[in-house]
């Protein structure tokens, strides 16, 4: 999908490796390393994909690795292959046999959604 | 001619006792393969064990089979396969094989294998080895995988 539509859009291939602060308005596709903060409407993480750091976003999708601080305004999803480690918050969660969670999971009270 | 009689007599019960033999035998054999495929832990204890709708439990229990909670338990529960229907709730220090939650499940838990439900709520310490969440599901407190 970010393929198609650019506007907003923040794709990061497989071997390539980010640090800083990144506000994406739309979706964010992870395949290479980004260390630092991370906000979007929608993050999906690839299999190669990983994330150090704060990531915030309304829709989750994890097939690669975040470490430390998740909050997810609306839906997080982590994949068979995904490994998640830290503080996570969520509205709606679904962990897919064989994902790796480890840390603190706290539920979001259910607010408003901003669709 | 008394004496092929006989003989053939015989032969004939021998092969009589040889097919009850291995009757009996398959029958043995039928069983093993319908234990094996319950499981070897509930071996001994095929039936599940059931806490029914409006039954409340306090206390301790271990067993090595599969326990089905629809009312409600608190305390050390150590069973093998623990299965919380809709409307089930348990509390306490929970160690199991598998567990099963369509209910609420409160506690510090520790199993290989859970499965948590749609609607359901798991609260507390969680350590496990596979973990499944179904959207919707609520899982709240400290995960750890070993």
């Amino acid at each position: 999908m970010p393929e198609q539509n650019q506007n907003g859009c923040l794709i990061v291939g497989e071997g390539v490796s980010l640090s800083g602060k990144f506000s994406v308005p739309d979706i964010a596709s992870i395949s290479g390393q980004i260390e630092g903060e991370l906000n979007a409407r929608e993050i999906t993480v690839g299999v190669s994909g990983v994330l150090k750091g704060k990531v915030v976003a309304d829709i989750i999708d994890v097939r690669g690795e975040i470490h430390e601080d998740i909050v997810s305004n609306k839906s997080l999803l982590i994949r068979s292959s995904g490994k998640v480690n830290g503080n996570i918050s969520y509205l709606e969660l679904e962990i897919e046999k064989g994902g790796d969670v480890q840390g603190v999971l706290t539920k979001l009270e259910t607010k408003s959604f901003s669709v | 001619m008394f004496g092929g009689k006989k003989n053939d007599d015989n032969s004939l019960d021998n092969d009589d006792v040889v097919d009850y033999a291995e009757i009996e035998i398959l029958e043995e054999n039928h069983d093993a393969v319908s234990e094996e495929i319950i499981g070897s832990a509930s071996q001994k204890f095929i039936k599940p064990s059931v806490i029914s709708e409006g039954f409340t439990f306090n206390g301790d229990v271990e067993f090595n089979g599969s326990l089905t909670v629809d009312g409600s338990i608190q305390g050390n529960i150590i069973v093998d396969h623990l299965v919380i229907g809709v409307a089930g709730s348990v509390g306490g220090v929970i160690k199991a094989k598998t567990i099963n939650v369509k209910g609420k499940l409160l506690g510090t838990i520790s199993c290989s294998e859970i499965v948590v439900g749609g609607r359901s709520v798991v609260e507390g310490n969680l350590t496990y080895t596979s973990i499944t969440i179904q959207r919707g599901g609520e899982v709240k407190g400290d995960l750890r995988r070993i």
